[in-house]
């Protein structure tokens, strides 16, 4: 009779040590939104418009596999990942499968959150790990161009992954465990032109997000940023360091990482056709020349 | 007998049919490498403003453009069915005849970026204007033409 009341004492303990290990993991794993208000901001969709390019959006969300890098980001090609395949959503204005009726705060914590209208984390797959480092600003600019774009009607599928509510979960720990503090800081010692690149690269470019090598638990160890390794999709071989470009005779300076940034296969640049680079120089090819620059003098910078 | 007679004249039909296909081909190719020529040659001058060889002109843009503009506008003829092999060797993938919508969406919309090209009148415009065109370019190369070597 007291065994069993001290067992029942026991799984009494164990399960409120269980409810209380839940509730901890639930409020843990919660996606919330900022709650923070938007600052006041005239945005400019033409400047919304660069950074679309220098994030590539459309390389994820375009129509289908086949489709090129100037249709409207409507969504339907897959992609792939370790993890399992994702269907990148509808990025156009349409009101029931786009982003017609999003407000501009819920975007601005979607980009820098990975947190949705309905308060589920995103898959890093979306690169909030970088766009985070974007400033509001710019991110509002961005929600001006998208809002300005043709709404297409262009259901989002779900993704192709094992349990995906229990992965968002894991994901809200993930977030606790991989992402440092967000945003981006100017180096006063360093010129404007370098620093609009670092900007560039590290916020809307999301370049480390391959070129950054990642630990165990799929976070960038930003102790070897740019410094290569294995390509994300697995099969793929190796991505390039960026590190010392110039000194390893990859580039011989910045005229010429610009141009190959800019024009890549086009001017010979052939390398700017693999593994995944193909997009990326197809999207740097319409950025006015001055962000390219940039870009190329931060990257020559990379020791 | 007459069995013997008609597999003969069946073969001699196969034999011509695919000799008139393959002459047909040949045209096209030919036809078609001169025009990819033509349009490499437009690339050149381009290219030569884009690495600042040669200083920004807006006439010397517009010409170059044009011509490439009026080969791609004519390029989806030179791809008739069945000029996917000839006399000559081609480079392009038989998805072109097989896929030939999507093809042809690209062509189109290559074309118009080369339209797009021939009005740029500064130089600040130039460098994104000619990237479209040449991810036009690079986009068709990669989906519908063989690798070179």
């Amino acid at each position: 009779m007291r065994l069993f009341s001290r067992a029942k004492g026991i799984a009494a303990v164990l399960a409120i040590a269980a409810a209380a290990g839940a509730a901890v993991l639930i409020v843990l794993t919660a996606a919330r939104p900022s709650g923070r208000p938007l600052p006041p901001h005239d945005p400019d969709p033409a400047r919304g418009e660069v950074l679309y390019h220098v994030g590539g959006c459309i390389s994820c969300h375009k129509a289908s596999a086949t489709a090129g890098v100037t249709g409207p980001p409507t969504g339907g090609a897959p992609f792939a990942t370790p993890v399992g395949t994702f269907w990148p959503g509808n990025l156009t204005p349409d009101t029931e499968t786009g982003l017609g009726a999003w407000t501009a705060g819920e975007f601005v914590d979607a980009m820098t959150r990975g947190v949705s209208p309905d308060r589920r984390h995103y898959f890093p797959a979306f690169p909030y790990t970088s766009y985070r480092n974007i400033r509001v600003e710019d991110l509002l600019d961005l929600w001006a161009y998208l809002k300005g774009l043709e709404p297409v009607h262009s259901p989002a599928q779900a993704p192709d992954i094992p349990m995906p509510g229990l992965g968002r979960r894991a994901v809200g720990l993930w977030k606790r465990l991989a992402l440092g503090e967000a945003g981006f800081s100017s180096d006063p010692e360093r010129s404007e032109v370098r620093n609009r690149g670092a900007y560039l690269v590290n916020g809307p470019g999301h370049c480390g997000e391959c070129h950054t090598p990642r630990n165990a638990l799929m976070i960038p160890d930003q102790s070897r940023a740019f410094a290569g390794g294995p390509h994300p999709r697995g099969d793929e071989g190796e991505v390039p360091s960026l590190l010392d470009l110039e000194g390893r005779g990859r580039y011989t300076g910045v005229s010429d990482l610009t141009l190959a940034l800019q024009y890549g296969e086009t001017l010979g640049y052939e390398k700017l056709s693999s593994g995944g680079m193909a997009d990326v120089q197809m999207n740097l090819a319409l950025l006015p020349e001055d962000d390219l620059r940039a870009i190329a003098e931060y990257l020559l910078s990379l020791e | 007998m007459s069995g013997l007679r008609i597999r003969i004249w069946s073969a001699v039909a196969v034999a011509v049919t695919i000799s008139v296909a393959a002459t047909a081909g040949t045209g096209a190719i030919k036809q078609r490498q001169e025009a990819m020529e033509a349009v490499r040659d437009g690339m050149m001058t381009l290219g030569s403003i884009a690495k600042k060889e040669q200083p920004f002109d807006a006439e010397v843009v517009k010409a170059s453009a044009a011509s490439i503009a009026d080969h791609l506008a004519k390029a989806a003829e030179l791809f008739p069915e069945g000029s996917g092999e000839g006399e000559v060797q081609t480079w392009a993938k038989p998805e072109i005849w097989t896929d030939r919508a999507h093809f042809d969406e690209i062509l189109e919309s290559t074309h118009q970026a080369a339209v797009e090209l021939q009005s740029v009148a500064e130089a600040s415009a130039f460098p994104p204007a000619l990237g479209k065109l040449g991810n036009g370019c690079k986009t068709c190369h990669d989906m519908y033409r063989l690798p070179k070597n």
